[in-house]
């Protein structure tokens, strides 16, 4: 499988690069995909998918594997299986696994604390929908724009924004603002 | 008033304690070979990637491509008889479909459960609501317990059921579908009319906390719970 990832790569440094996130997160990659759908062979395919977007956006991540590409590598392989799984099962069938993950995109109630520490940031953040935290994790700290976070994820743009818009008003409502 | 520096670190704290929950889980590990690597040839998409396949892939990739389709389309035809089954409960080898029909009370306000029983040390950090569903969530340090409610007037509830740890567990008049997932987190499902409900956390809540949260469920009304749904 390496060696056709490796295929569609033009230089020797860029297939070191991706030999390097490749073996070095293949397997929790794996791991984390099988346990959300449930399935060997479509977590196979979650992961296929998520290297093809490494290899378009590897000028993205940094130079060799890092916490960065852990945290890019782990947002797609989730927004990748959520993908996958809305392909398999029609709008009228719900999963019930999926029901534990439920977020509102809308009418956000935040019960935010307001003392300015790092341990209740942290909590925080922790509280939030990850459909919004990990919106902000790709682009306060991967330092993806909004319009490569929405090619990356196959959320459409609109999507990205409100997301992005509505984490930060809550962080900012929570803690004052962010400077 | 928070530096952009302090919630960049704060936010990669967050996601980096996930990633390490995945790797020192006992999720199980997936082999891959060579038939993945075929299988998965016929995935890829795009002119620039194809490019990069020989004229002899190109055609393994094309016989796979019709093989696949085949196998969707027998695929298809079996989800739609299985669909044909209009019990409301249906027990298929390794899942139950719930079927869920509740028209009439489409123009009902949602209401909110909540349980008046929360483990020790967990506080109610953040509560999300729409027309449709509410997500709630309690935190004791880095662990947090999820509590989602959905309404689904007019669909189904697919339950896998040959997952590790998984148990029906009957509570009075409540059907609970319990997960002990590779020792890697607990949820539990269960449905009162319209509403859907799960209970979701990491093993360090306790499997008789969490049914003793369902247990405990009631209506949340302005701050005190009333009328269990059970």
């Amino acid at each position: 499988m390496l060696s056709l990832y490796l295929s569609m790569l033009d230089s020797t440094e860029a297939n070191k690069r991706l030999t390097e996130i490749y073996t070095e997160n293949k397997d929790w990659m794996l791991r984390f995909a099988n346990s959300l759908l449930e399935d060997e062979n479509q977590a196979k395919d979650a992961v296929h998918n998520v290297f093809l977007k490494v290899i378009e956006r590897l000028r993205k991540l940094p130079d060799k594997a890092s916490d960065i590409t852990e945290m890019f590598l782990y947002v797609a392989v989730k927004n990748t299986c959520i993908n996958i799984s809305k392909e398999n099962k029609r709008i009228e069938y719900v999963s019930a696994d999926a029901i534990a993950n439920i977020s509102s995109d809308e009418n956000v109630e935040e019960n935010a604390v307001t003392k300015d520490t790092y341990a209740q940031l942290l909590d925080f953040i922790n509280s939030l929908p990850e459909i919004y935290s990990d919106i902000l994790v790709l682009h306060y700290v991967c330092d993806l724009p909004l319009k490569e976070i929405a090619k990356m994820t196959g959320i459409p743009l609109m999507t990205v924004k409100t997301r992005y818009k509505r984490g930060k008003e809550a962080i900012i409502k929570g803690f004052g603002g962010i400077k | 008033m928070i530096d952009r520096s302090i919630l960049k670190q704060a936010l990669a704290e967050s996601t980096l304690t996930k990633i390490r929950a995945i790797k020192n889980s006992k999720l199980p590990y997936i082999e891959t070979d060579r038939a993945y690597d075929e299988r998965i040839i016929n995935l890829l998409q795009g002119p620039r990637m194809v490019s990069h396949i020989t004229l002899r892939n190109q055609i393994r990739i094309g016989i796979i491509a019709a093989i696949l389709a085949c196998a969707i389309l027998i695929m298809s035809i079996s989800a739609v008889d299985s669909r044909r089954v209009k019990d409301q409960v249906n027990v298929y080898k390794n899942h139950i479909v719930i079927n869920m029909q509740h028209n009439n009370s489409s123009n009902d306000e949602m209401k909110i459960y909540m349980p008046t029983f929360v483990p020790e040390g967990y506080e109610l950090k953040a509560v999300f609501k729409d027309e449709k569903r509410t997500a709630i969530t309690w935190f004791n340090g880095l662990t947090k317990i999820n509590l989602s409610q959905k309404v689904i007037r007019n669909g189904f509830v697919d339950i896998t059921t040959d997952k590790p740890g998984f148990e029906v567990i009957e509570m009075g008049e409540l059907t609970l579908y319990y997960s002990d997932y590779y020792n890697f987190e607990r949820s539990v499902i269960w449905i009162v009319d319209e509403y859907v409900f799960s209970i979701k956390s990491d093993t360090s809540v306790s499997r008789s906390d969490i049914l003793k949260m369902v247990e405990t469920m009631g209506e949340y009304k302005q701050s005190a719970p009333k009328d269990n749904p059970a």
